[in-house]
């Protein structure tokens, strides 16, 4: 604790925090503007952090302030200010709505269309919930659940001082401090996420979500998950949500990673909405993610389930490292741009066992004056022997000011090893909408109707606590695109 | 594929060209371009501007008029028998040609780039119409020393509705090859084309051949690389009008630790245009095949067929096949598609054919010229065909050992 304090103050004498309103307090809310390594020492402090995790997020700090931001994506992204970002900053619970009456009524209409009941509007918008709606109580019960089947899900800043030997075991070993300029990042100065941790041969009781997690509020802009799934274990994690959710951070940079040891299988499903600005793309979410699963036995299987609708720009990669015999790696991706959003993502396939497989079943639709690009590799390595990989991007175009772009890399370095990858790109046809319309549903439900149809391969993936939402959340994501 | 920046003379593109590789010096994995090609082995090599000295003979294996550029360097120009049609000058003391001709080719490349600042030679090519020309223009790349290098300029102006038939064979000695070859097709001009890459086994090539193409224009191109240590081998195709067609094709064959990198980039800017590609690799021994190519679709550019199929083989254990094929597409009214596989020989059709009392040699030798002969197809005229098929069964028969 008397270090803590030290930190704080070292911060302060650093920064002449004073000049700037900064407070001393220890219970202060916010750290400074910037990025510094009394920054990260006051984060760390913050979040009562041992010695070692310190250390490691100096040594990322460190890495970062050499590298630069990667330049190779179709993305034309504003130069950024990393010295004009609040790295750390606790929620702001005074300015939450306190009914439904004072939320945006344009957020509500939303809510309404995607079919999500009242408490849950409340939850979304904010509302300070606790007399309608006790979460956490819920999580307390759910909690409770998955401690007798032995699994630990809470966030990462406790597993850092609960499990710090799990932690230190697995953090940064399936994405390195050093991977890439936005891993770095997020290494330095993540402020929470998820741990979730399932032993030998449990297959966990319930999908786990973000949603439910204690302490969920305002994670942040630097999320930081990590998910161990023992042998034979199982377990599905659900992130996000279909809701539109607004941020005042712009940028976000979290980090992923998943390990699955012999037969396990981690099913890791994402519903991303943030966020995409205004008709120009102004004020969106810049949403800049590192996920990565190794699935380190044999036979053991990640798979990941995409469907991104939101932010204004999306540069990710959910990949997969096969190094177990027979491991499985699947990627299932929708990917909905409009107005002036800008996606860049895909995965990588990184096959290193013997007999792996993986699948890859990318959609992108473009809207708007959008631009959607499937970027995806696919490595068989000399050990990979008899390894396969199917590849289909699809993308649709609605309109003809948006562009549709597919960089598949192949890299095959053992004969015996199969990569075979497919690439379409097709519009609405006149004839598919000229039915629908005469069939008396309007233009917006019939694009609907004919884009989910297009993407039904990768909407059968999500669980059922998505999919109807997500089925509802293409079609408004698409809506002013056509007419 | 459009130049970015606008140069008045050519001195002021020559300098913008040498500030450019000054500042990128020869790329490596880091560039995405280069991703999977890396020359920084150039920065250890003595890179000297070739000297003339006398060619060696070389067998007429391919009927047609030859313009041998010895070392990268011009030929003699007056001493060449080229049909009357066809009108070659040395623009190499005529900035002002090469200057008009780079402003049509892509800036911010390191081929041209280098082109730009280190040209060894220069020459125009003519080709009036409308009369077809049934003899072949053979451009030929022979000699040169290791500690040379040879950046030849070739700039083809084909008029409306002429006709051409291209070889391009670069089988030199030099340390670095780098031929730049523009072909300009005018309305309704056709083209057929074929590149072969046989260089010694010391060599970088890279090598860049460019096809503008006006109205209703056609080319059919074919290229096989083969030879070298290092082989980047650029085709680009730029479609300048509506109605146009290309097929631009190539087989690549790597043996020992050869690294051969075929890069295609296509740009339809116009309605109505069709590209056709289809690429296919054998890789033996520790070689590595590269196959980049993309397909930009320009807003304008709808009912745009753009179609490509790359396919490579490995026979060994240690070989690599490496593919980055690209759709860029911003026309919704199109048909694009790209494939791409790599696998090994087909074990129940070399069982097949063994059970069938063909051994194993022979069978092998079978199904790898199978694999390649659809390709071979593609060339419409018949003595280049006949040509690059020999040369590709000669490699699969020495491959395999059965001569």
């Amino acid at each position: 604790m008397v270090a803590t304090v030290e930190t704080i103050e070292a911060v302060e004498q650093a920064t002449g925090a004073y000049k700037y309103g900064f407070v001393t307090d220890i219970e202060t809310e916010k750290a400074p503007r910037g990025l510094s390594e009394d920054v990260i020492r006051f984060i760390s402090a913050k979040k009562l952090e041992p010695e070692w995790m310190l250390d490691w997020r100096l040594k990322a700090y460190r890495y970062w302030l050499k590298m630069t931001p990667p330049d190779w994506a179709k993305l034309n992204v504003p130069p950024i200010d990393y010295d004009d970002i609040y790295y750390y900053a606790a929620p702001k619970s005074a300015e939450a709505p306190k009914s439904l009456d004072e939320v945006d009524p344009e957020l509500l209409r939303t809510y309404e269309k995607l079919g999500i009941p009242l408490n849950e509007q409340k939850m979304l918008a904010g509302v300070a919930v606790d007399a309608v709606f006790d979460s956490v109580s819920v999580a307390t019960t759910f909690r409770e659940e998955l401690a007798k089947a032995g699994v630990i899900f809470c966030p990462i800043s406790e597993a850092i001082r609960e499990y710090p030997d799990l932690v230190r075991k697995y953090m940064g070993s399936v994405v390195p401090v050093s991977d890439n300029y936005f891993s770095a990042l997020n290494s330095a100065v993540f402020t929470d996420g998820s741990f979730v941790y399932i032993p030998d041969g449990v297959r966990c009781p319930m999908e786990l979500s973000t949603y439910f997690r204690i302490n969920e509020k305002n994670t942040g802009q630097f999320e930081r998950t990590l998910i161990i799934a023992e042998d034979s274990s199982y377990v599905s994690y659900l992130e996000g949500c279909t809701a539109p959710q607004r941020d005042e951070n712009q940028l976000h940079a979290a980090v992923v990673e998943l390990v699955a040891q012999a037969d396990a299988e981690i099913k890791y499903s994402t519903v991303q909405n943030w966020y995409p600005g205004d008709e120009t793309g102004k004020g969106g979410i810049y949403n800049f993610v590192t996920k990565r699963g190794a699935c380190r036995g044999d036979r053991s299987k990640i798979s990941w389930t995409q469907v991104e609708t939101g932010s204004a720009i999306t540069w990710k990669y959910p990949s997969c490292v096969l190094k177990g015999k027979d491991s499985v790696g699947e990627f299932y991706s929708v990917a909905v741009t409009n107005g002036a959003q800008q996606a860049d993502t895909g995965t990588k396939m990184i096959h290193l066992g013997e007999g792996s497989r993986s699948t890859i079943i990318s959609k992108g639709i473009s809207a708007g004056r959008s631009n959607n690009t499937y970027r995806g590799l696919v490595e068989m390595n000399k050990a990979a022997e008899n390894s396969r990989n199917f590849t289909q991007c699809d993308s649709l175009l609605v309109g003809d000011t948006c562009g549709a772009h597919t960089v598949p890399y192949m890299v095959s370095r053992n004969p015996s090893a199969k990569i075979e990858h497919e690439a379409t790109t097709s519009r609405i046809s006149e004839d598919q909408l000229f039915y629908c319309l005469q069939r008396g549903l309007d233009e917006e439900e019939a694009v609907s109707l004919i884009v989910n149809g297009f993407c039904k391969e990768v909407m059968k993936e999500l669980p059922m606590e998505f999919a109807v939402e997500a089925q509802k959340l293409i079609g408004i994501s698409l809506e002013g695109s056509v007419g | 594929m459009q130049p970015e920046r606008l140069y008045e003379t050519w001195a002021d593109r020559k300098e913008a060209a040498q500030s450019y590789l000054e500042a990128v010096n020869w790329p490596n994995g880091q560039t995405e371009a280069w991703k999977f090609t890396s020359l920084s082995h150039l920065s250890d090599v003595v890179l000297n501007p070739p000297k003339r000295s006398a060619s060696l003979a070389r067998d007429a294996r391919l009927d047609g008029e030859v313009l041998n550029f010895t070392a990268g360097l011009a030929p003699d120009l007056a001493a060449a028998s080229l049909p009357k049609c066809i009108i070659a000058t040395d623009i190499s003391a005529d900035k002002a040609i090469c200057h008009k001709a780079f402003a049509l080719l892509p800036d911010n490349h390191h081929l041209t780039a280098l082109s730009a600042s280190r040209q060894t030679a220069a020459v125009k090519i003519e080709v009036a119409g409308p009369a077809k020309i049934n003899t072949p223009l053979i451009l030929q790349f022979t000699d040169g020393k290791t500690d040379e290098a040879a950046h030849p300029f070739v700039f083809i102006d084909i008029a409306d509705g002429a006709h051409l038939h291209l070889a391009e064979l670069h089988e030199g000695a030099s340390s670095l090859s780098q031929p730049l070859i523009f072909v300009r097709l005018g309305q309704g001009a056709t083209l057929d084309h074929i590149k072969l890459q046989d260089e010694s086994d010391h060599t970088t090539h890279l090598g860049l051949t460019l096809f503008r193409l006006a109205g209703q224009a056609n080319v059919n191109s074919f290229s096989v690389s083969k030879g070298s240590q290092i082989t980047r081998m650029e085709t680009h195709c730029f479609f300048a009008a509506p109605d146009a067609q290309a097929a631009m094709s190539a087989v690549y064959l790597g043996c020992d630790s050869q690294h051969h990198d075929i890069t295609t980039v296509v740009s339809h800017e116009y309605a109505n245009c069709s590209s056709r590609q289809l690429i296919r690799g054998v890789l033996d021994d520790k070689a590595r095949g590269v196959f980049q190519g993309r397909v930009r679709v320009a807003p304008d550019a709808q009912k745009t067929d753009g179609q490509q199929m790359s396919r490579a083989l490995l026979l060994s254990r240690d070989a690599e096949a490496d593919a980055k094929p690209e759709l860029e597409i911003f026309a919704d009214d199109v048909v694009c598609s790209h494939g791409a596989t790599v696998g090994e020989l087909d074990e129940t059709l070399l069982f097949y054919l063994k059970s069938r009392g063909i051994d194993e040699a022979e069978a092998r030798t079978m199904l790898i010229d199978a694999f390649l002969v659809d390709t071979l197809e593609e060339i419409s005229y018949q003595p280049f065909a006949d040509f690059l098929r020999g040369q590709v069964s000669g490699w699969t028969a020495r491959k395999t050992g059965v001569e």
